[in-house]
């Protein structure tokens, strides 16, 4: 595939922020306006809303009723459901076809089913999508991962809008009111980059309730001032982020009074989690989501692992060998709702353990144990101690232009920095600009090797995709 | 080795045709209910005389697990015994050689190649089965000669090589067309994936 282009940089009229809404109503539409023209709004760059129909609104309650009632105790083995998900999937599957033969008992031969990877969506990804999946629905992510796969992730707007019943499940095991009105801000998604996108919106998951992509980086509002002022103004009850953006958040004295934080994308030590609860009087909750998987664990309140969230999926994990076990293996999913990505025994490169064993605290779902999380990462601009610091998402946003399957981005105990990367082949690209946009961003030259084998070398594809010796000394 | 003169053709092939819905059903597989196809074939072959048919080999007939490929074995297995529990039989078939021909590679063989209800809808198909049952156990049908019977039985076989033939033909040029169509559904998600990710995706409402 060529290398897909990036949605360009623009400021969204409030006319295109409504259009992306479709259902929102009028006092929606006011919300998105107050989030959309305060005197302390920052400078918006990116068009988005939920792009939900009415039809798809129904059905997302649906989804919302279906997880309150269908989560429960599992087993190792598939259910009924998940086996007929996977029977109708593989047949209507390019990929599946030519892997699986039609009169393939799954049900008897569960184990002996093929795996998928990254490694599939990275390069293969037009063959994973059914044949009965609506094109015209499609939406494009991008995502690094875990694994150092460059990703563009084929989803579908309904299949997002799901993680909000998905969300507040978690948020109610918490305590945390999760009903809203059209008239509250529910939720600010906190980012801390050079560049990334942002944008005011209301989700109708949310009952309408105003939703916000915000940038901490301090280049994109008129103060540090106006900063505080617009989080202090809108309170919204709930803010999702990283926790390298809320450390961030915590140093520049940001509050909201929000009644939980949701951290993602990354594992957050004991430490940090703890003094943000202190500053902020409220829940910490950590969450595990993937591009391509959607959420599948939010952090037991009483710090039992993971909990298994969605009901329409199935977890398992994989030894080194591909072979199921009951020890630590590599988490492993079925099933979900993306149409464009059927996740049919899918390795997520992460790794952990299942206990199947009643929790404490009252979920009854299982559990993920000593998940291996990703840990956070930064790098020092200029490859000396005192530079700024460049978060790796930024790194990931140059390198996302470019058509590589795999990556990993090191920089040495002395400051060096180096890319070794596997490139798709046949794509046509200039490793002379990526150099160049690479050394724009961190004030150094950095070193690319190409290394053909990269991900190749091990049964998982595993690769650390960004790290940092400077960091970790 | 001569063979003895057997019953007429058409009583056994009629046999077939006239083949219960019971003995089409599905086999007894593992957990799941069915017809017993050892029991079946056990009671058969002690019908014909045999005083202690092959225990492990009849206790195969119920397998743990079957694909489709191997409950078509299984029904094909029933249905050649419908053909042996035929009135004739007892008292002038050798029980051993029955055994043989269904423990052999021909049931397999046959099975491989049709499934189960086509020795009971196809005249053709009747015909070969009631053929190799009478070859086996050592008996031309009644008013034809060795030879006769034998080009009969080839020419039985050469008809189906053929159509052997053409539904392999029939097999390739559906999976042919499945591919292009596939490859053309393949090109259409490559586009559509370029054209959307020059746009906006949808809001999230976390991070991942």
């Amino acid at each position: 595939m060529d290398v897909a282009p990036s949605p360009v940089p623009q400021s969204p009229t409030l006319e295109q922020l409504y259009e992306l809404s479709p259902t929102a109503n009028a006092t929606s539409r006011a919300t998105i306006a107050a989030l959309y023209s305060h005197t302390s709004a920052p400078r918006w760059n990116h068009p988005a809303g939920d792009r939900l129909t009415f039809e798809d609104v129904e059905r997302l309650q649906e989804f919302a009723l279906e997880l309150a009632h269908g989560r429960g105790a599992r087993a190792v083995q598939p259910d009924e459901k998940i086996l007929a998900w996977a029977e109708k999937r593989i047949a209507e599957t390019p990929l599946f076809r030519r892997n699986i033969a039609s009169d393939f008992d799954i049900a008897c031969r569960w184990d002996e089913l093929p795996t998928t990877s990254r490694e599939d969506v990275a390069s293969r990804t037009e063959w994973l999508v059914p044949d009965d999946a609506p094109l015209e629905r499609m939406i494009i992510y991008r995502t690094a991962g875990t694994t150092g796969h460059a990703l563009l992730v084929s989803h579908d707007a309904l299949a997002v809008a799901c993680y909000v019943p998905l969300l507040n499940s978690a948020l109610e095991r918490y305590g945390v009111d999760t009903r809203f009105t059209p008239e509250d801000t529910a939720c600010f998604l906190v980012g801390s980059q050079r560049r990334t996108v942002t944008y005011p919106t209301a989700l109708a998951g949310w009952n309408g309730a105003g939703f916000a992509k915000l940038n901490l980086f301090t280049d994109e509002w008129s103060s540090t001032q106006a900063r505080q002022d617009y989080f202090a103004h809108f309170a919204p009850r709930v803010l999702t982020g990283d926790p390298l953006s809320f450390a961030d958040m915590l140093e520049a004295g940001i509050n909201s009074g929000s009644k939980a934080l949701v951290t993602t994308a990354v594992a957050m030590s004991g430490n940090l989690k703890q003094r943000l609860e202190a500053a902020y009087d409220c829940p910490v909750i950590d969450w595990y989501s993937l591009t391509e998987t959607g959420p599948l664990g939010y952090a037991c309140p009483l710090g039992h692992g993971y909990h298994w969230l969605p009901h329409d999926v199935h977890l398992e994990t994989l030894d080194e060998a591909g072979q199921p076990t009951t020890g630590r293996g590599e988490i492993t999913v079925t099933g979900g709702r993306n149409p464009f990505i059927p996740l049919l025994r899918y390795r997520t490169g992460d790794w952990g353990r299942i206990d199947y064993a009643v929790c404490p605290c009252g979920d009854p779902m299982p559990r993920l144990i000593d998940l291996e999380g990703r840990a956070p990462v930064r790098f020092r601009a200029g490859g000396t101690k005192l530079g700024d610091w460049i978060s790796a998402q930024d790194v990931a946003t140059v390198l996302r232009r470019y058509p590589l399957v795999q990556h990993q981005f090191e920089q040495s105990h002395n400051g060096a920095c180096t890319l070794t990367y596997r490139a798709l082949a046949r794509a046509p690209w200039s490793c002379i600009d990526l150099e160049a946009e690479l050394r724009a961003l961190l004030g150094q030259p950095v070193v690319l090797v190409e290394d053909a084998e990269l991900g190749r070398r091990t049964a998982s594809d595993k690769v650390i995709p960004f790290r940092s010796k400077m960091i970790e000394e | 080795m001569s063979s003895s003169e057997g019953p007429l053709l058409q009583q056994l092939t009629r046999r077939l045709a006239e083949t219960p819905a019971d003995m089409l059903a599905e086999p007894a597989v593992g957990n799941k209910a069915g017809v017993e196809t050892g029991s079946v074939a056990g009671d058969v072959l002690r019908g014909l005389g045999l005083l202690n048919p092959d225990a492990r080999w009849l206790a195969g007939l119920h397998p743990e697990k079957a694909d489709k490929n191997q409950r078509n074995f299984l029904r094909v297995m029933l249905v050649a015994n419908w053909l042996l529990a035929d009135p004739w039989f007892p008292g002038k078939a050798n029980p051993a050689e029955a055994q043989n021909w269904l423990y052999g590679s021909s049931i397999a063989e046959l099975a491989a190649l049709t499934t189960a209800d086509v020795f009971v809808k196809d005249d053709d198909r009747r015909e070969e089965l009631v053929r190799l049952c009478l070859k086996a156990l050592g008996f031309v049908p009644q008013g034809e000669k060795e030879v006769q019977a034998q080009d009969r039985l080839e020419s039985i076989s050469s008809v189906e090589r053929q159509r052997v033939v053409a539904a392999s033909r029939k097999i390739q040029d559906a999976a042919r067309k499945r591919r292009a169509e596939e490859e053309e559904r393949a090109r259409k998600v490559r586009e559509e994936m370029q054209r959307k990710a020059a746009e906006a995706a949808a809001a999230k409402g976390t991070r991942e």
